[in-house]
This record gives structure tokens, sequence and C-alpha cells, in this order.
């Protein structure tokens, strides 16, 4: 099974997923430890892995907390596909710690 | 109001407001960035849109920072800034200073995050404990603000410069007290020398602290699993109020047509031919300044940049000190106080702070030693060493965590005076309940040198999901500074975390 986000055709969202269907988000950074402290979606507030939520109607923000244990580190949220895969739904370069708070938007479809 | 009043206004809300999210270094990325490789004509609409977006890191930052750049228009509230600042603080104090008349603790501990003191979030805050209010300038964060090169040292950086860990450990406060703006004379000498003897502090400046504080050794090797572990520790609630703010206010972006109209055309710009060096630097500007005049019109802008400022500073605060429970086990800190007290003369203390923590963190130990000294005798022939004091308190906190959880202090504290107590007499004052003047300087009370005993025990009741803490102390002393009798004192308190409100 494919990931269950994909990118939006339309610039109203960033990704899109069946309503209903659970995904997975977790952040993975190849130099060092990074962990999400907290996301948020659609109404649903996580502060503890793993972060599932499921794709809701209309269009939610997906915000995240995400910390790294250095700075200058390529950082990436992603979605733990289904497949034993990941997409990649935001990435971006830790160069301070005090912007560790980060959206996508999903829209259900 | 006159330009150079409102240029003052947003002087002083750019210094107290705005610290905690300085220089929003990520958005816009640089030109040169690689979300930017080869061009930005080569990348898709939706990747562009994802780099642009105001949900990117950063974005909300370099918005309100725009926002208060602007505010010579008048749609921001620059009072609001100072407030939400201030708030933020305020939330997270953690109690009066040290055997002060509002103190819940013994042991003066370092305002370094290692020992979950780090409590003073914003570059100047104030906070007031009865007549008496402190401005806390918190040293690192004004210096990142002016900072116009180099790099600021985080708590995570590696590499810092030798004038970067100094900034990085260094605050100061001033503490004045308000409710009086002279020093009693005449007839009143009586009870202002029995409030100078029982150490009520002296109208208008109290004292003056600056600390240094100093990371031990750091731990490089950070595994996943304890990384992990140490951001679980930041409170809920912090986390819970930034994810919400966050939410909120893109929600007010993204709900805009006039936003998603900006956003497409900002992308459709960056596509163009000659959106490469500097000319990708203007497209990426002008989309952001297009995104700030959305802002500019939505109605509850103020309320909500608010509100993220203070979920984000509350945050910061919480995930530094979580941090460095992991990355530093043991700091040590130095601290000079200038004490100002009623009808004593001034003195200087020198102090030293350790303090060590577990790997788990239930276990907290803060020691420190310090010598105090008689700025001036008055013309006194006491010796200009005062006294010497040394104190050690043990703080264990259990890992359970049932709805109300208990941290249990326990501390000592010893001092020795070396020289005899010296009071100041205005040359105006007469002996109290008579005509008889009295000399005017420094006199000795006498028989003041020897040791000084207080023992302390305190549990902290934390009752879950409310943010109100209860402490419950009592504290015995064999005697005080200047009168040589003992007392057994019982103190209990409630805080709450103002912080939490205002973030939901």
């Amino acid at each position: 099974m494919a990931c269950v986000l994909s990118d939006s055709p339309t610039l109203d969202a960033d990704y899109q997923g069946a309503i209903g269907s659970k995904f997975t988000v977790t952040a993975v950074c190849a130099t060092g430890p990074v962990a999400i402290s907290g996301a948020a979606y659609a109404g649903t507030t996580l502060v503890k892995a793993p972060f599932t939520f499921t794709v809701a109607a209309g269009v939610s923000s997906l915000a995240t907390i995400v910390e790294g244990a250095a700075l200058n580190t390529l950082i990436q949220i992603v979605e733990m596909c289904p497949s034993g895969g990941v997409k990649v739904l935001r990435q971006f370069d830790m160069t301070d710690p005090n912007h560790s708070v980060s959206a996508v938007r999903i829209k259900g479809v | 109001m006159k330009t150079n009043t409102r240029f003052a206004l947003i002087l002083t809300s750019l210094l107290v407001a705005l610290p905690a999210m300085l220089i929003a270094q990520d958005y816009p990325p640089r030109v040169d960035s690689p979300q930017f490789t080869p061009t930005p004509a080569a990348r898709s609409d939706h990747d562009l849109g994802l780099i642009m977006d105001v949900g990117a890191p950063g974005a909300l930052q370099e918005i309100a920072k725009k926002l208060v750049e602007r505010a010579f228009t008048p749609s921001l509230s620059t009072r609001q800034f100072v407030q939400a600042a201030e708030s933020a603080n305020q939330g997270i104090q953690n109690g009066g200073t040290a055997l002060s008349s509002s103190a819940t603790s013994l042991v003066a501990k370092g305002m370094s995050s290692i020992l979950g003191i780090a409590e003073e979030a914003g570059a100047i805050s104030s906070s007031s404990s009865g007549s008496a209010t402190t401005l806390t300038a918190n040293i690192p964060q004004f210096v990142d603000f002016v900072r116009t090169s180099g790099k600021p040292c985080y708590l995570i950086s590696d590499g810092c410069s030798f004038g970067g860990l100094l900034i990085r450990g260094a605050s100061a406060s001033v503490s004045l007290n308000t409710s009086k703006s002279s020093t009693p004379s005449g007839t009143s000498l009586g009870p202002a020398a029995l409030a100078g003897i029982t150490g009520v502090q002296n109208p208008i400046f109290s004292s003056f602290t600056f600390q240094e504080s100093f990371h031990g050794r750091r731990k490089h090797k950070v595994t996943q699993s304890d990384f992990q572990q140490a951001i679980s520790t930041i409170e809920e609630g912090k986390i819970k109020a930034l994810l919400d703010a966050d939410i909120t206010l893109l929600n007010d972006f993204h709900n805009s047509a006039d936003y998603n109209s900006r956003l497409a055309s900002c992308i459709r710009s960056l596509k163009q031919p000659d959106a490469i060096g500097e000319g990708l630097n203007l497209r990426l500007n002008a989309c952001v300044d297009s995104f700030v005049d959305v802002a500019q019109g939505m109605s509850k802008i103020n309320e909500q940049l608010t509100n993220f400022i203070q979920a984000n500073t509350a945050y910061d605060v919480a995930r530094d000190a979580a941090l460095a429970t992991l990355f530093y086990k043991s700091n040590f800190t130095f601290e000079y106080d200038l004490t100002n007290n009623l009808n004593q003369p001034m003195q200087s203390t020198f102090k030293g702070v350790y303090g060590y923590r577990s790997n788990s963190g239930a276990l907290q130990t803060t020691a420190n030693g310090s010598a105090t000294i008689y700025n001036s005798l008055e013309g006194s022939s006491v010796s200009r060493a005062r006294s010497a004091q040394g104190a050690l308190q043990v703080d264990f906190k259990p890992g359970t965590k049932p709805s109300i959880q208990a941290a249990y202090s326990l501390g000592y504290y010893f001092q020795y005076m070396t020289a005899d107590g010296l009071i100041k007499l205005p040359s105006t004052d007469f002996a109290p309940g008579t005509t008889i003047p009295l000399p005017s300087g420094a006199s000795q009370l006498l028989n003041t040198t020897g040791p000084i005993h207080i023992g302390q025990g305190k549990i902290t009741l934390s009752i879950k999901g409310t943010n109100i803490k209860i402490p419950l102390a009592v504290t015995g002393a064999s005697r005080t500074d200047l009168i040589k009798a003992s007392r057994v004192n019982g103190n209990f308190g409630i805080s709450y975390d103002f912080s939490s409100l205002f973030s939901k």
C-alpha cells in the first residue's frame, strides 16, 4: 500500500488523503537525534508518539513541533507509509531552535 | 503622538517583547538555499507553496517582526506585545530571591536553565512581589536581538565562542521598592531602625544582582532514546498551547481568500526567469510583505499573535530546561549582589553556586558559598568583611505522576558573622520616644558576631492539569543577622502559571 498522503494538485492544500484513513508522522534527521514534541490536526492534539491522525473532511493544518539535538542539520517531517517507506511532508534546516513549529495543510478527499 | 514618542514605544516593544522569536533565519529561505536549487522556476508550485506558506518554520515570527516594524501604523498594539512578554515571564517565576521576604527557598540558585530556574524568558521583564518590583535583563536574548552579525549561541550550539558562552550565561536584575519615595526621618527613627534590623528593605533601590552561569562539560553523544526522553518531559500544557496558538493563527490566513490569492501570486513571481540572485531576494521579500499586508487586515491579528508569542516563549523556556538536563548535568554560577537595606550600609555579596542533577532528573542538589562585605563602614571601626555563608539544598521529585505530584526539599544555611552589624542613623533623628538627638553615621550593634544556622523543609504540591503549585515550608533559624533570638516560621503559598491561561 502506498502512502496515505499525496501531493495536492491545488494550492488550497499541500497534501491530500482519503477521508477516514489514518496516517502517522515522525521526524527524521540523518545526522543526529530528532523528536516531535507535539502535533495537532483537525482538533486532535498528541504529545506522545505515535503521532497518528485520521484524515478529516475539508482542509486542516497539521502542526508539528520538532526538536533536533544539533543546529544546522536537515530535518524532515515524514509520513510513515504503510508500505514501509516514507513520504517527506516538509524539510528544513534547523538553524534556530526557536523556530521548531511548522505546519502543512491536508485536504480530505 | 509625537514621532519620537512613537519611536520610543516601538523600540521598547522590540527590546522587550520579541526576543524569544527573533532573527527569523528560516523564513524566507536564503536565495542560495537548496530549496531554490537549481532555480525556483525549476521547482513545482507545490514545492514553492510549501516553502512560502505561513506554515513554514519561522514564517509567523517573521510576519510578527515585520508588523512591529510597521507599528507607525496603529494596526498593531505595541502595548499588547509588552504585556505578552511580561505575562509569559510572570507565568514561570519561581518565587522570590532566597531569604527575601517572599522566599520559598533557602538556597540561592543560578538562573541557568539546568536547575529549572532559567525562567526569565524575555530580554527585559518585570515582576512584582509586595512593594518590590524587579526588572530583569536576560542578556543572551537581548544580545540576540540587537545582534547584527555573528551566530547566536543556543543551548544546543556547538563551537560557541568564549564571548558567546559568557553572553549565554549572563543575567542581571535590579530590584526597586515602589512603596516609599524617601528614607524615614525625624521621630520615625524608632520604627524605621527596627524595620532595618528586621530586614525591611530600603525605598527605591533595593538590590542589584548579576549572574554568570557556566555549564559543566557538555554531553556530546546524545542518543535518540535519551533525546526522546528529554523532549517528553516538556510540560504538556506548553506544547498544546503552542500548537493551539499556531493553528488558530494559520487558520485565519488559510481561510483568507486574499492570502491564498497572494500566495498564488507569489509562486508565479518566483517562477519568473529573473528570479535568481538579488532578483529572487527582492521577490521573496515582496512575497513576505504581501503576507504582512494580509495580516494587517485580519481583525484578531493582535490577539492571535500575542497568544502565539506567549506560547512560543513559554515553550522555548520549557524546552531549554528539558534539554539542559540532558546535555548538562552540572553547572556553576557566579553571582554578585549589591544590597541596600534600610538603615544599613550598602553590602556586596560574592556568591558561587553549584548545581548537579541526576540522570533521571528526580534528584537535584544545589550548593552555594558566599562572602559579604560592607561597601562603607560609615566611620565605624568594625571589619569590612561582614559575614560568610554556605548553603546546601537537596530536591527530590519522585518519578511517579499521580494527580497530585509532591516534590520534597531539604535545605540548610549557615552563616558566620565576622563583624558586628551596622545600622545607619540620619543626623536628624532622635532616640525612640525621646527628644535626645542621635549622632549621625553608622552605629555598631553589639555582639552580633557568631554563627547562624537555618534549616528548611519544604513540600511543593503540583496539581496535575491545573498549572497550580502549592509550596508548604517550615523554617527554623537559630537567630537572625542582627537579633540573637531563635524563631520558627511556617510558609505556604500558591503559584499559578498564567502563561498557560493566556495562551489557551
